[in-house]
């Protein structure tokens, strides 16, 4: 296999394209050395192998990871691919070989190192998730709701299913700045799409009015005998400040009263 | 008055209650807007560190009331406000849709009488529930006094129905609240309980029934503004969770706002160490089958300042340890200081396909800072480890005396070696270091 080795698989960056290498590296007995997007590619002395998406292939590896190693494991993966995680794909392809070979029971091998590293990058990424959920911040542009987020982790396409449950009745966007992703949910119907940059719509005067009142709740409701900045930090990262509404400085035509600040 | 004003008098004065708690409920989009979590969602973190999940605003602070450690007590000169129900319903949904909160927690000043102010705090939720369609979270306080139909009612609508025990004793509610009693405190309370049976029984019989409080309910009280010892106030928690199937009791470190000879005086610093042990205890009460009589007795009444109750109850029975990793039952794994039960269930899922050793506890991330001194692994201990306990006591406190007292290795070590007793003498002055270190 040593020429093998020197083989670099480049995909188009979606889930459906990893299991299209998967597939590849079963049928042509290809190792690869690495596995790369197409955005993430920069040439080196590997041999390149463009891997197409084709969804025979996509359903033959899908139903083999479901039929081998169970629907927990088929959705782990899908989960591991949303991470941020360092070569992501090489982790889960090794993953996928021990799977077939071990069977559902493999996500309990937390001493195996693979494993190990899809299970930490997957919990951070269902940490980060847990936290997002609450610190999207809407603001009211004309009759859509809009917010921004810098996630890690790709969280639109694990985050979906909860905004769209609970703002059923209202129209909104969530952009992924990281990721340069949208969520869009209009109709009763959403989807995310890939954008390129978005320029986000002004704060009207209702609006600053209303980013005040939560602004004010927020500082008051903090008791200062017990002040403790550090623990603060730990739950909610400087940053992700920079979205968040009551950690702006709000002030200008200034209403505000001083009881219960500091 | 204007809303800013209003928010702004009425969050102040409802920021000492402890709960903001969404958790218990999962709930789909039934109604027009809002869902409600199991897990329960943080939205946010204040400057001291507590979550903030909810809309947490009292109704009003006018009161009728002198409770004399309250900072809306009546005789105190304060600016009062009130809320109208719709004034609040709108405000709610507004932070709502725009994803500031999970929903509202509603407790209130006594205005009027008790069953006036149900009234209008219902009037509010109803607004939410059936104007609004709002499926979201809702936590109401009752207020001891008002009638049973009308905590009924209130409990049909909202999500979690609290009643405040205030304090850990009769004896010190009737010193510090005299308008409030036990038996109108646990009447509420026992109100919710059957309610909640009640809806369970009918769930059985008929697809529809009508749900009540299913998040539950909890409690909170003021710790240190009275003399009861951390035992009593833990076998009252037991107590409260046996018989009334509360989801939550919840400390709170008494703060003093207010001048009175019966309470202490008013540069006192806030419990704050104590509080935490509470809720350290009160965890191994709900989750790690510990019952109180066995974290602390009748004369070891105080807890160890300077250990958590879980190393302090290790520390005791160390003829139960080493536990090998690899063969104990869950529950034994349970019972090893720095081991929880995301680490135990790890272990147990881990060990089927595995022999573990400390390099792969390591990995599923069990952290050994505390456990290596309680466990083996395949029947071996950590490296430079032996159980034993003067060692274990030694290492376990200098290593948590450097987290919560910022005192030097040398000077944990000699206080280590004193017996229990006059730990306990040392209680208060420990303590005091650390408030000053820490506030």
């Amino acid at each position: 296999m040593s020429e093998a080795q020197k083989v670099m698989y480049i995909y188009d960056g979606t889930f459906e394209g990893f299991l299209c290498c998967v597939y590849n590296f079963y049928y042509n007995r290809l190792k690869p050395a690495a596995i790369v997007s197409v955005a993430d590619f920069t040439p080196s002395f590997y041999e390149n192998l463009m891997i197409e998406t084709d969804y025979e292939q996509v359903y033959k590896v899908r139903f083999a990871i479901e039929e081998k190693m169970g629907r927990r494991n088929l959705e782990f993966l899908t989960g591991c691919f949303l991470t941020f995680l360092q070569e992501k794909e090489m982790y889960m392809l090794r993953y996928i070989v021990k799977g077939f070979k071990k069977g559902a029971r493999i996500i309990n091998d937390l001493s195996d190192d693979d494993v190990a590293a899809l299970f930490k990058a997957h919990r951070h990424m269902e940490r980060e998730r847990q936290h997002f959920l609450g610190f999207v911040r809407f603001y009211k542009a004309g009759d859509v709701y809009v917010a921004k987020i810098e996630p890690k982790n790709q969280l639109l396409p694990v985050m979906a299913w909860h905004f769209t449950n609970r703002f059923a009745n209202q129209d909104f966007m969530i952009y992924d700045a990281t990721h340069k992703q949208a969520l869009i949910y209009s109709n009763g119907d959403y989807r995310i799409i890939r954008v390129d940059d978005i320029e986000m719509p002004p704060v009207s005067e209702d609006e600053r009015r209303m980013q005040r009142l939560w602004k004010n709740f927020y500082d008051t409701i903090a008791i200062k005998e017990r002040y403790n900045p550090s623990c603060r930090m730990s739950f909610m990262p400087k940053r992700t400040w920079r979205n968040l509404t009551e950690m702006q400085d709000l002030s200008e035509g200034d209403n505000r009263i001083t009881a219960g600040k500091y | 008055m204007d809303m800013y004003q209003k928010l702004n008098i009425l969050t102040d004065a409802a920021k000492y209650d402890v709960a903001c708690t969404s958790s218990g409920i999962s709930r789909g989009a039934g109604g027009k807007i809002g869902t409600a979590s199991a897990g329960g969602i943080c939205h946010s973190w204040s400057a001291d560190g507590r979550c903030i999940s909810l809309l947490k605003v009292l109704f009003t602070n006018y009161c009728q009331y002198d409770c004399a450690f309250c900072i809306n007590r009546k005789s105190n000169d304060v600016p009062r406000a009130a809320f109208t129900p719709r004034e609040l319903a709108d405000l709610t949904i507004d932070f709502y849709r725009r994803n500031y909160i999970e929903g509202l927690f509603i407790s209130s000043g006594v205005l009027k009488n008790a069953d006036y102010t149900m009234e209008l705090m219902i009037s509010c939720v109803r607004i939410l529930r059936e104007e609004y369609g709002f499926n979201g979270y809702i936590h109401a306080k009752a207020i001891p006094g008002a009638s049973q139909q009308l905590v009924e009612i209130l409990g049909s609508l909202v999500d979690r129905v609290s009643v405040n025990i205030e304090l850990p004793s009769e004896a010190s509610l009737k010193k510090l609240a005299p308008q409030k009693s036990k038996a109108n405190i646990l009447a509420p309370m026992k109100t919710i309980t059957d309610g909640q049976e009640k809806a369970r029984y009918e769930m059985v019989k008929y697809k529809h029934a009508p749900r009540f409080a299913p998040a539950g309910q909890s409690t909170q009280m003021i710790i240190g503004a009275s003399d009861e010892s951390d035992f009593h106030i833990l076998r009252l928690s037991q107590a409260l969770y046996d018989r009334y199937k509360l989801k939550r009791v919840f400390f709170s470190a008494y703060i003093p706002l207010n001048e009175d000879r019966m309470l202490p005086a008013k540069d006192t610093k806030p419990p704050l160490l104590r509080e935490h042990r509470l809720y350290q205890a009160d965890w191994l009460l709900r989750f790690y089958g510990f019952r109180a009589e066995e974290i602390l007795s009748e004369q070891d009444n105080m807890f160890n300042p300077l250990l958590d109750p879980k190393c302090n109850w290790a520390l005791n029975n160390m003829h139960l340890f080493p536990v090998e990793v690899n063969t104990a039952p869950y529950e034994m794994l349970l019972r090893v200081p720095g081991i929880g039960v995301t680490g135990a269930r790890r272990i147990v899922a881990a060990r089927k396909m595995a022999w573990l050793d400390f390099d792969s506890l390591k990995k599923i991330g069990v952290v050994l800072k505390r456990a290596q001194y309680f466990i083996t692994c395949k029947g071996k201990t950590a490296q430079y480890v032996t159980i034993d306990k003067i060692r274990a006591e030694n290492m376990l406190i200098s290593a948590s005396a450097k987290d919560n007292f910022k005192i030097t290795a040398g000077q944990a070590t000699q206080m280590s070696l004193f017996d229990r007793g006059s730990l306990n003498d040392r209680y208060i002055d420990v303590k005091t270091e650390r408030m000053v270190v820490n506030v």
